[in-house]
């Protein structure tokens, strides 16, 4: 199990990597669509590539994000409770999350694969939009590597107590 | 059951879900599917949430949101907001609590790069807050002028919750960015006002600081050339038609790592930082749209937004006393709930409500940012009261306490009461700029 953890860690470390990379290529992208458009060469496509490269950049960032919490929640009632209760509560809502991307992650794959199938391709380029699809499927499943993170994690911290 | 009662139950399951502080987009998520799935078919349900969770990722519109974020944090990395903030510090550093108007207006102007207001919190807590202790500022001052100055980030141009309304009630981004500038301008001013009075009274709140030459102040202007350029850039080129609102993000990018660059400014480690840290937060900001477009699907079955805008309507009341109903109802929301969580988990149920009323839907957006910087700002779920408590826990002086900050930014929020009532009353504040540029 350790060394899965650790594994993971690499992967989602390296994940953000891709991300990174991706940003500044939408970046230099729309600058050099922009530019070219003045000149009437605009980049043939910019529009596909765009929004594959950002869902590419939050799909590659779920794990990292899940597991430096950075999703908003409402701290209300939660505080008022014993750190014991606390780490219960954490534990069940992380299950349920595991749960509900695990089949987000599923249906993903599944809808790519139907992508697939009928052979649809992006409108301007011909790109393969189903690759794309997989990918975000892809980020979901190691997304929720990340919530069994945190669920281990929650586990031990009960258990020490 | 009817469509309805299970769309009430939906609600209620999700307020539960919230006090267990699952993530709100989680939740959003996972009560949609459950709903849709319910009411049509779990098959239906399935479909839906891959097909929205890949559409809404891959949605064009909404690649602005990481490129303005990255456009803020990297503002940040390259000192930029350092400068900024010295050179108003020049300006009004010499009058009672000038250091707190100060502050408010390099918000202001950070604003004017960046999206989104816990960012712009975070980063003039960084900048202001140590040289406001210097001072001898009280606590309540500082750390409220910070929080409540973040909000000006979100109300300035360009902003994230203008994107996510402008794509949700399909209105003109770019139209609703000119909009934001001047009520923007109004709100520091009124913010400026209320630090003055307040130190009339409270003196010992902000001593006056030292003062500085004529040559100094206007030298000190030249540090915001790259503020300057990339705001006009942004907003120049939107309105010159060189770009898209979309394709703006991505121009604005360019230019601040051109002004940093050209500076020498941005190191390695501040650019892959800015990087990560822009990820995080994209992927935070996409997960709860995707959430909110999942529940918005269930919402949109249950008829709810279709019954609550009749049931308004039948109230008979003038339109104002409608508006300001709404306008209680998202400050009341606006206590216990992320603004953009909130802005778009209510949108579907109050827009048909304001199209019915005949307002304009470019004011009630902007009358929707400001309602939502009252919320990142009011107890008990201010974010950015936390998050300035969050940075002040790493300065010389250490935490601010957190009651001081929620006393701190009491008369801020007195401040945009009047704002939203001025701009009620005026709509023209916020409509006559879109209307004479486009």
């Amino acid at each position: 199990m350790f060394s899965i953890l650790k594994v993971f860690d690499w992967l989602s470390g390296k994940m953000l990597l891709l991300g990174g990379i991706l940003l500044v290529a939408m970046m230099a992208l729309t600058c050099v669509d922009v530019v070219g458009r003045m000149f009437g060469y605009p980049v043939f496509g910019t529009y596909e590539l765009i929004s594959f490269m950002a869902a590419l950049v939050v799909a590659v960032a779920l794990p990292d994000t899940h597991t430096n919490k950075m999703h908003i929640g409402v701290e209300l009632l939660t505080t008022r409770f014993s750190t014991r209760t606390q780490y219960i509560i954490e534990l069940i809502t992380n299950l349920v999350a595991l749960i509900l991307f695990a089949v987000v992650a599923w249906r993903l794959f599944l809808y790519g694969y139907k992508l697939r199938q009928s052979g649809e391709v992006s409108m301007n380029l011909g790109l393969p939009e189903y690759l794309v699809t997989l990918a975000v499927g892809a980020g979901f499943l190691i997304f929720t590597v990340a919530i069994v993170k945190s669920l281990v994690e929650t586990l031990n911290k009960l258990r020490k107590r | 059951m009817g469509p309805t009662t299970i769309g009430v139950i939906g609600i209620l399951v999700m307020i539960l879900l919230f006090l267990t502080r699952m993530p709100v987009a989680y939740v959003m998520t996972l009560v949609g599917f459950i709903g849709f799935s319910s009411m049509v078919s779990l098959q239906g349900g399935l479909n839906l949430i891959a097909k929205e969770f890949y559409t809404t990722f891959s949605n064009y519109d909404l690649t602005t949101i990481p490129l303005f974020i990255l456009m803020g944090q990297l503002v940040f990395g390259s000192g930029i907001s350092t400068r900024l903030y010295s050179a108003a510090h020049m300006w009004l550093g010499g009058v009672r609590g000038g250091m707190a108007m100060a502050t408010i207006t390099s918000c202001t102007a950070f604003g004017a790069v960046c999206g989104s207001s816990p960012a712009t919190a975070a980063t003039m807590a960084t900048v202001g807050m140590p040289e406001m202790r210097r001072f001898g500022y009280r606590d309540e001052l500082s750390a409220g002028a910070v929080a409540s100055g973040g909000g000006l980030g979100m109300i300035m141009p360009p902003s994230v919750v203008m994107i996510v309304y402008g794509i949700l009630t399909e209105q003109s981004i770019g139209k609703l960015f000119m909009a934001g500038i001047v009520p923007a301008l109004v709100v520091t001013m009124l913010f400026i006002i209320t630090i003055m009075i307040w130190c009339s009274y409270a003196p010992e709140q902000g001593p006056a600081g030292e003062s500085f030459s004529w040559g100094a102040r206007f030298r000190s202007l030249l540090s915001l050339g790259e503020v300057v350029f990339v705001f006009g850039l942004v907003m120049g080129g939107l309105f010159a038609g060189w770009f898209t609102p979309t394709e703006a993000a991505g121009v604005g990018v360019f230019g601040v790592l051109l002004a940093s660059l050209a500076r020498r400014q941005l190191t390695w480690q501040k650019f892959t930082d800015a990087l990560y840290e822009t990820l995080r937060s994209s992927c935070m900001v996409m997960l709860l749209v995707a959430g909110a477009t999942v529940f918005g699907k269930f919402m949109a079955i249950t008829r709810i937004p279709f019954e609550v805008a009749s049931w308004i309507g039948a109230f008979d009341l003038p339109a104002v006393a409608i508006v300001a109903m709404i306008i209680l109802v998202y400050f009341i929301g606006g206590c216990v709930m992320d603004a953009l969580a909130l802005v778009m988990l209510t949108i579907p149920i109050f827009y048909p409500v304001i199209q019915m009323l005949g307002y304009d839907p470019i004011w009630f957006g902007i009358i929707i940012v400001l309602i939502s910087q009252m919320g990142v700002i009011t107890p008990p779920v201010g974010i950015n009261v936390y998050v300035v408590y969050g940075v002040s826990r790493g300065l010389p002086g250490g935490a601010v306490r957190l009651e001081s900050i929620f006393t701190g930014v009491l008369p801020f929020l007195a401040a945009i009461v009047v704002a939203i009532v001025l701009m009620t009353i005026f709509p023209q504040i916020i409509t006559f700029l879109p209307n004479i540029l486009y």
